[in-house]
């Protein structure tokens, strides 16, 4: 895959079908903000105070940088590399503590407790696309009105390997509407492995629009749409053996985190509204 | 005495180009009024401030200034010339007792062969070249001024608008009528309105000392204003050379006389037929006392002449810009007999035929002629022949006159730039068997003919074949033979006169082989033409053109922003127009190309020569855009010369921008997805919102080929914002500059 970004990011540049781009300028650098908008919480533990705090806020952000080509008078194609730090499991991510029950002359029995996350497994999530936009309704690339396809690749992993809390809280006490904190009644730490990750790939349909600002910068609006993706984690390859094999315990936390970077991912590559500013050149 | 001596040598710079022996078009002089160069939407914001009458609303305003505006820029009016001082200075002499209405009044002359004159609200009243054209004398024209000086004191335009309203809306006077009911009640409102101004000018032209017998007569010189300047008889021989006759059967033995019905069909008009309003003016003249019998008063029956001839020369260069040839060579025929070596009129007898020719050969001359059915009087025996005539001999005669004109002219490089084109012209497309053209004049092979051998056919090939000779010799004598009596049996001096048109250039034995050598390396370039075009259409459409050009001049461009009513919203078409102006003069680096702009709405006080440039430039471009298909030379394209060198640019650029707004149908489409869930609320929204929409037409034509290179169409749906329009701009300037 590198190989072939490699030999992309070589050849686009030197292909140039006569046209014009925008004020003669081709090529692009862009910061674009991909926001996904849903409800998320974010949580944080007071261990002085003895409370977790849970932050809603209203989309999943994301930071990208792209390059981008004209490549023919309706056609532009775009690298990019987008950056998330997910700061959260997403709403209702629960961990399972579960504890052997040992009764003489009985088969070992399991007990499980839900215990709720007191604050974030954060991961990086790094995304890496190319994707060819079509400029249409009488607009030439890179201004006015385009659809187009983007081939994602994304990549997530724990940004800190240290122990987090997990536990319960007591009844959530507001203190506006966006924050609620609960008072903490139960702790236990838990280990973040450093070992699991998720990958995911998708192709995506962008439609969008770019605004003339001045003759070297332009600020777009799009949306992405999901069309295909599919998310692999570390161990989720080996499930039904995993079962099997592994003890309930181990098999449980691996599952928990793995679901964490998966939902994370997934959350992530969600319909999803992008501003951007590019400067051309 | 030293004041006449300064005359005596400022004489000849101050009549070029305005004279009648050097005559080439009537341009404006001196300073530009304010009416050219004050901002509409000024205009308009003084004007409706200053409106104290509650009936006339904002779009009055709107709608007639910038009307008006349209008009002062199109580039067709006329100020500071011979024909707009006249004018004026009738008018002053008809008002000399109100001078104070004098000073509201400003007069021009507009460039049109219509036979017409008009008054706005605002006090500017508009002659036609073509009624000072057709008009007998001064008092003619002094009544029609009368009569517009009328509807500006009478204000009948502003009446008019106010009673249009009622009737577009179908209120007062006009609740409850049916739709013809309302519009007879508005045409008979108009008709009274025309009347009342006849009996005002009446009133003002009978204040002078001008003949009130004049009066009717320039009621009939308006009803005649359709036919040529004069009706003279046509003489063939203004067709005909020492070389070329043409046979008297071409020529109808009559011609279709002229309506003289003056009470015509007047119903839904907003004028009333000359009969009434004859018929109305004669008692109100009657019952006034005049003493006046002069038919000349400012400038007399030399000078109005030598103005009226001015008129008619441009009437002249209207038709042929116009494509009307036909007529055009009609009032050169009727005009050549008092000015008969008159270069403007041997120039334009040679673009008349040769425009002729082209549309012929294109097989396009319905568009450059008139419809016999509505010709009437003597032009109508030039319109027959001009119809009967096919193509070889139209193109005989052409090129039989440009040759002789280039003669003439040995050292005018027009005419040989003319005559140069045609030559290629006659070649590859006359459709001539240039073998056939004859080396002996039409009279000499009357008598040839009348010497026709006679024998019998049967009998000499019996002959042959009874003879000794061999049998390839035998065959050769009966080919030549049968050849011989088909010479004679084809050859008919009626339909071949063209043939021996051109006998002093067959004379020398290398004009046909030239002509046919001629004709080959044409064919040749044609169909190379042809088969890079094909490849050249498919480059176009994916990548766009690819010019090379190096400067450009962007002539006046057009914004118009049209409202979701489709209304034209003026103030922010104007306001838009110069932001888009600027936009164009910026530099655009990536680009190897210069621009140059000339908009009418930069115009200042001094700028009389850039004006004059804009109106040359805009006829100039108007005539090629109705070529648009043949290869031909404009008519405009020798004086386009001096723009070219004068601004060091040959490549001129034409852009116009519609904006508009529009409402997304509820297609089928959209109603079914309005049904799903995840696209409901786009499709909408989509709906429901006003679309910003614009199209942008560009073209560019190079005045050395009078080609257009480039036409490009782009309808977007975005915004037109200055710096939208400045991005697509580039695009144009890109295609213009780019190099295959």
């Amino acid at each position: 895959m590198r190989l072939t970004v490699a030999i992309l990011l070589i050849i686009v540049p030197l292909v140039n079908f006569a046209q014009g781009g925008y004020l003669g300028a081709k090529n692009s650098f862009e910061i674009e903000f991909c926001n996904v908008p849903s409800i998320k919480t974010s949580f944080e533990l007071n261990h002085k105070k003895n409370y977790t705090k849970t932050t809603n806020r209203f989309a999943y952000t994301s930071f990208a940088i792209n390059y981008s080509r004209v490549i023919d008078k309706n056609v532009e194609v775009t690298f990019r590399y987008r950056y998330a730090r997910a700061s959260a499991p997403f709403f209702g991510s629960v961990f399972l503590k579960t504890d052997s029950i040992y009764i003489e002359n009985e088969p070992l029995q399991a007990s499980h407790t839900k215990l709720n996350f007191l604050e974030d497994p954060k991961t990086n999530l790094h995304f890496y696309s190319f994707d060819f936009k079509y400029f249409r309704y009488g607009s030439i690339a890179p201004l006015g009105k385009y659809i187009g396809l983007e081939l994602e690749f994304g990549f997530g992993k724990f940004l800190t390997t240290d122990d987090i809390y997990v536990g319960k809280g007591d009844v959530a006490k507001f203190d506006n509407f966006l924050i609620k904190k609960k008072e903490v009644i139960e702790l236990e730490t838990v280990h973040v492995p450093n070992d699991i990750n998720g990958k995911i790939t998708g192709v995506y349909m962008l439609v969008g629009r770019t605004y003339p600002i001045n003759d070297f910068l332009l600020f777009s609006v799009g949306m992405k749409f999901p069309f295909l993706s599919t998310v692999v984690t570390q161990n989720s390859y080996d499930l039904g053996q995993g079962a099997q094999k592994a003890s309930g315990y181990s098999f449980r936390i691996n599952s928990t985190f793995d679901h964490i970077i998966s939902g994370s991912l997934g959350k992530y590559t969600r319909t999803s509204l992008n501003v951007g500013l590019k400067l051309m050149f | 005495m030293r004041y006449l001596t300064l005359l005596f040598i400022l004489a000849p710079s101050l009549l070029q180009g305005q004279g009648v022996a050097d005559f080439d078009r009537i341009i404006c002089e001196e300073s530009i009024p304010s009416d050219f160069t004050t901002l509409t939407t000024h205009l308009f914001e003084d004007d409706y401030a200053l409106n104290l009458n509650e009936e006339l609303d904002k779009d009055f305003f709107l709608s007639t200034r910038f009307y008006t505006d349209q008009l002062l820029q199109s580039g067709k009016i006329l100020f500071n010339d011979p024909l707009t001082n006249y004018v004026s200075k009738i008018g002053k002499h008809l008002l000399k007792d109100d001078l104070a209405l004098y000073e509201q009044l400003r007069f021009y002359v507009i460039r049109s062969n219509a036979v017409n004159a008009f008054a706005t609200d605002q006090g500017i009243i508009v002659f036609t070249t073509g009624l000072i054209a057709h008009a007998e004398n001064e008092a003619q024209i002094a009544f029609i001024l009368g009569h517009e000086i009328s509807h500006f004191t009478e204000k009948h335009v502003r009446k008019t608008y106010v009673e249009y309203k009622d009737y577009a809306k179908s209120k007062g006077r006009y609740r409850r009528l049916s739709y013809y009911e309302a519009i007879n009640k508005m045409s008979l409102y108009n008709k009274a309105q025309e009347l009342e101004a006849d009996e005002k000018g009446i009133a003002i032209y009978l204040n002078s000392t001008y003949a009130s017998s004049e009066i009717e007569n320039a009621f009939v010189a308006l009803h005649y204003g359709y036919l040529p300047y004069e009706e003279k008889p046509f003489d063939p021989v203004f067709l005909e050379t020492e070389q070329l006759n043409i046979p008297a059967s071409y020529f109808p033995d009559t011609v279709k006389s002229i309506d003289q019905n003056l009470n015509f069909d007047d119903h839904g008009s907003t004028h009333p037929n000359m009969r009434k309003r004859i018929d109305a003016a004669n008692p109100i003249v009657e019952k006034r006392s005049s003493e006046g019998n002069k038919k000349f008063e400012v400038v007399n029956e030399s000078e109005f002449k030598t103005l009226q001839t001015l008129a008619r020369f441009e009437g002249i260069n209207i038709d042929l810009a116009d494509r009307f040839y036909g007529d055009a060579l009609f009032n050169i025929f009727v005009m050549s007999e008092e000015f008969p070596n008159n270069r403007f009129l041997d120039i334009s007898k040679v673009k008349a035929l040769y425009g002729l020719a082209k549309y012929k050969n294109h097989q396009r001359f319905d568009e450059a002629t008139s419809r016999l059915e509505k010709v009437e009087g003597e032009s109508y025996k030039l319109h027959y022949l001009l119809r009967i005539l096919n193509r070889q001999q139209l193109n005989v005669i052409t090129f039989r006159h440009l040759f002789d004109l280039q003669q003439k002219y040995p050292n005018d490089a027009e005419f040989k730039m003319y005559y140069a084109d045609f030559l290629n012209e006659f070649a590859l497309n006359s459709k001539i068997d240039f073998d056939k053209l004859k080396a002996i004049p039409l009279a000499a092979s009357n008598d040839s003919l009348l010497n026709k051998p006679s024998f019998n056919l049967k009998d000499s090939i019996k002959t042959i074949e009874l003879s000794a000779y061999s049998k390839v010799k035998k065959a050769q004598l009966k080919k030549d033979l049968y050849a011989y009596k088909k010479q004679f049996n084809n050859s008919n001096p009626e339909t071949d006169f063209h043939l021996y048109g051109l006998h002093d250039l067959a004379e020398d034995r290398s004009f046909i082989p030239n002509l046919k050598s001629l004709n080959r390396t044409l064919v040749q370039e044609r169909n190379q033409k042809d088969s890079t075009l094909a490849a050249n259409k498919k480059r176009i459409k994916n990548h766009g053109y690819t010019l090379g050009i190096k400067e450009v001049m962007v002539v006046d461009p057009i914004y118009q922003d049209n409202r979701l009513n489709k209304d034209e919203n003026y103030l922010k078409s104007e306001q838009r127009k110069i932001e888009i102006a600027e936009t164009y003069t910026k530099e655009f680096k990536r680009l190897d190309i210069g621009t140059q702009i000339i908009d009418s709405k930069s115009l200042t006080t001094n700028d009389v020569t850039k004006y004059n440039d804009i109106a040359l430039i805009k006829d100039w471009m108007s005539e090629i855009l109705d070529h648009d298909g043949i290869d031909m030379i404009s008519s405009s394209h020798f004086r386009m010369k001096e723009i070219q060198k004068k601004h060091k640019v040959s490549n001129f650029l034409f852009t116009g921008v519609y904006s508009f707004k529009d409402h997304k149908e509820l297609t089928g489409m959209r109603f079914l997805l309005l049904g799903s869930i995840y696209l409901t609320p786009f499709v909408l929204i989509d709906w429901l919102m006003v679309h910003n929409q614009f199209q942008m037409v560009s073209f560019e034509i190079n005045a050395e080929t009078d080609e257009i290179e480039m036409l490009n169409v782009q309808d977007v749906n975005l915004n037109a914002t200055p710096k939208m329009i400045r991005s697509y701009m580039y695009n144009i300037l890109y295609q213009l500059n780019s190099e295959k």
